[in-house]
């Protein structure tokens, strides 16, 4: 993996809160078609790195590139960054105002600025896809966890992004709720999404990834390849974490 | 048991909130021949006039204040006080208008209290230093006096609805006029400045200023203004300011002069210039019938 | 007892063009004043409410913007709206050496100010208590503090502070008639015309009393039926299903699905 091919490339990322440091230095790349599943204890600093890159949170020192640009210094413009980046939170954050179609296709016409019969068509296909077509009416409060999250995914795919970020997706949903939104990202992984999953879902990790990082204070611990982390840790810190999971 | 101590108490906070009341009148002052007559009566002034001052000349008075003249006069009708002060016009006026009320035509310096001009008179006010005051002068020097009480008279009579058919005071509006005199009166105090709302009477003038269409001053203040205006060569204005807004409006000059029942009292004439006074009353007391 | 009955309604028969008048004129500045006052609270609340700029100039406005902000918010909700018409009127006219602005665009500006004041307060309140995360949805699709600001939090926020507007609406009917000491021929002012003519001040109180009444109630009510038709919105229609691509589904109100 070289510089050139990496979409996007972390230098010595840190991020304090205050006196508290969360991020100590994150170094890491993320090449085209990717599927990278992040993970860790609550408290590692998985979510603050996912809300660097986007900026949603400026990072304190350190380096976020790209395509080689520098996002906070060199690149032409914020908000077509972060529409080229697609994120899905876990708390959905659908705009409680508008309908599911109204969603989706808000972002399209205001920040993309599609026309409304464009913005449509293109809202309908992805929502279609996550098998929310139906409820285009529906407001936010209408409609359960896991629709909402498929909304939200169907509102980022909209926007056409390079990559998709996705902030533990499936940890607010119902159990039963869970797999409906996990079928939606695993079918992206395989049409080739670039995609970084912030996750507690120790099976998305290992089936669906192509590459597990995991995270421990505020640093990378280890990572590799789903056989090499789940069937040989090498760190301490990484087995114990792991077996914790199993237990459960 | 909670209940009842609460109850309790909220029956004793009304009965001593019904103690720090006034107490009802009751004395009948009808017979009065002079103030020294109205000894230990309960009598009324309005708040900040040589009245509630003159007030105090009444042997061992129960004095009041109350902010206007409507509140002496529900004060009145609803027996809390036995009488309030007035100026004689303003008396009539009211006594006119209300059957069961009546006044004591007391005279002044002599049964009744003792006055200046400058307490009980109402004059023209002024900017200072408005060369306007020698021209005013000498227009009002040329009104004689019975045509000033007998003006007065037909305004109590046209405040109270009745029928006049010719002002005492009259004079030709300019051909040419030479400018505008704007003027400011409370235009709620008869029968020296009041309002019309439904038709006009005699010789009333339309208020200016937006809102106000429809709206007709008259009163005495309203001839003797028109009477200064059309000697003056000029057209007449009449703006309808509250009480305390009328000196600000004189000093910010968005009138040329007041001309409101204002009396040239010490106070006032360190703000702004009078002219003469144009009208001189007894203070009187009104009293309910029994 | 019917003597003071008739009273009343003679006072009503006699002077209703003017009544009607006052009522015309108190209805129109309380409510340009309220919409004005509302457009005054999301100006100001969009303003304190923006994060601080990066760039050390527009930083150093973003200050002097919201100081100047919060000392109009403090004098106007601190003194009383009848010193505030009588300084900003007469005020004025020492200004502009005489010159007095026109009664009812005075009066609607003097609660426009007062109102704008109370409702800086309310629209912040309601801009801090919606979600963060309507923010960060709004932020992360790439649209600027201001679209998010236009298109996904004001319209919550409007909403939401609905009950405390039509309040304040309610608040100035009544309020307006302080505006009598400029001159403001509002219903109060009337009431002070009609009084001095009849020396029936306690009729004339009363049937302006009435009038008041009449017109807060049922503008309570009416706005009470607007907030309760913009809650039942919790119907929607599902298009289409597996046997029939055309069909309409309607679902009528669903309890909220908590998520924890």
């Amino acid at each position: 993996m070289t510089e050139n091919n990496a979409v996007i490339e972390l230098k010595g990322l840190c991020k304090s809160f205050g006196k508290v440091d969360v991020l100590k230095g994150i170094d890491m790349q993320v090449a085209k078609g990717e599927v990278v599943a992040i993970i860790g204890s609550s408290g590692s600093g998985k979510s603050t790195m996912l809300r660097c890159i986007n900026l949603l949170e400026t990072p304190t020192t350190g380096e976020i590139l790209w395509h080689g640009q520098n996002v906070q210094t060199e690149i032409e413009s914020l908000y077509k960054y972060r529409a080229s980046v697609g994120m899905v939170f876990q708390q959905f954050n659908l705009y409680n105002n508008l309908t599911v179609l109204q969603n989706c296709t808000l972002p399209q016409i205001k920040v993309l600025h599609k026309s409304k019969e464009e913005a449509e068509k293109t809202a309908k296909d992805y929502l279609e896809r996550v098998g929310m077509l139906p409820y285009l009416n529906a407001r936010p409060a209408q409609i359960s966890g896991g629709q909402k999250q498929r909304v939200a995914i169907a509102r980022a795919l909209a926007m056409n992004p390079e990559v998709l970020l996705f902030d533990e997706p499936t940890s607010a949903l119902d159990p039963e709720m869970v797999g409906e939104v996990l079928a939606v990202m695993q079918q992206l992984a395989q049409e080739g999404m670039t995609m970084l999953v912030v996750t507690h879902e120790m099976a998305f990790a290992r089936d669906v990834s192509t590459r597990v990082v995991y995270m421990n204070e505020g640093v990378i611990c280890e990572q590799g390849s789903p056989e090499e982390i789940f069937g040989n840790p090498q760190k301490q810190a990484t087995k114990d974490f792991l077996s914790r999971f199993r237990n459960q | 048991m909670k209940k009842i101590i609460a109850m309790t108490l909220a029956l004793l906070m009304v009965l001593s909130l019904a103690a720090c009341g006034n107490s009802a009148a009751s004395m009948d002052i009808s017979g009065a021949k002079t103030i020294a007559d109205l000894k230990g009566a309960k009598i009324a002034a309005q708040t900040g006039t040589f009245h509630a001052d003159a007030l105090k000349q009444i042997p061992e008075v129960q004095a009041s204040d109350l902010p206007d003249f409507t509140a002496l006069l529900e004060a009145l009708k609803a027996g809390t006080i036995d009488g309030y002060i007035a100026e004689e016009p303003t008396a009539f006026d009211v006594c006119m208008s209300n059957e069961d009320l009546a006044y004591l035509p007391l005279v002044n310096n002599d049964t009744g209290f003792t006055a200046t001009d400058a307490d009980t008179g109402i004059a023209v006010g002024l900017k200072t230093g408005n060369a306007l005051r020698e021209q005013i002068n000498e227009i009002l020097s040329q009104i004689p006096a019975e045509t000033r009480s007998e003006l007065m008279n037909q305004m109590v009579q046209i405040s109270a609805g009745k029928e006049v058919t010719k002002l005492a005071l009259e004079s030709e509006a300019p051909a040419n006029p030479t400018g505008t005199l704007k003027v400011a009166m409370e235009c709620a105090y008869a029968p020296f400045n009041w309002t019309d709302s439904s038709n006009p009477s005699l010789g009333a003038v339309p208020i200016s200023g937006e809102g106000k269409e429809g709206l007709y001053a008259n009163g005495y203040d309203v001839q003797i203004a028109k009477y200064i205006a059309n000697k003056l060569g000029m057209d007449l204005e009449i703006y309808a300011i509250e009480w305390d807004g009328l000196i600000p409006a004189l000093d910010a000059g968005t009138v040329d002069a007041i001309i409101a029942g204002m009396s040239p009292t010490a106070e006032r004439e360190e703000q702004i210039d009078f002219t003469d006074v144009y009208y001189s009353s007894n203070l009187v007391v009104i009293y309910k019938k029994k | 007892m019917i003597q003071f009955f008739q009273d009343a309604a003679n006072i009503l028969s006699e002077h209703y063009p003017f009544l009607l008048r006052g009522v015309g004129y108190t209805m129109l500045i309380a409510l340009v004043g309220t919409l004005a006052g509302l457009l005054i609270g999301l100006a100001t609340g969009v303003l304190r409410t923006c994060p601080l700029s990066k760039n050390v100039v527009v930083r150093w406005l973003q200050k002097i913007a919201n100081g100047i902000i919060a000392v109009y918010v403090e004098v106007f909700r601190g003194t009383p709206m009848m010193v505030q018409a009588m300084v900003i009127y007469w005020g004025y006219a020492f200004a502009s050496g005489g010159n007095t602005l026109p009664l009812i665009p005075s009066g609607i500006l003097i609660v426009s100010i007062n109102t704008g004041a109370y409702m800086a307060e309310i629209v912040r309140g309601g801009i801090i208590s919606i979600d963060n995360g309507q923010f960060e949805g709004a932020a992360a699709v790439g649209m600027t503090h201001w679209q998010a600001m236009v298109h996904v939090i004001l319209p919550q926020v409007l909403r939401n502070i609905l009950p405390s507007v039509a309040n304040e609406f309610v608040i100035n009917i009544k309020d307006t008639s302080v505006l009598n000491v400029i001159g403001v021929t509002e219903l109060y002012y009337f009431a002070g015309i009609i009084k001095r003519q009849t020396f029936q001040t306690f009729q004339t109180y009363l049937v302006i009393c009435v009038i008041y009444f009449i017109l807060t109630f049922s503008i309570t009510r009416i706005l009470r039926a607007i907030e309760k038709k913009l809650q039942v919105t919790d119907s929607f229609v599902i298009c289409g299903s597996q046997s029939d691509p055309n069909a309409e589904i309607r679902v009528v109100k669903k309890p909220e699905v908590p998520n924890d």
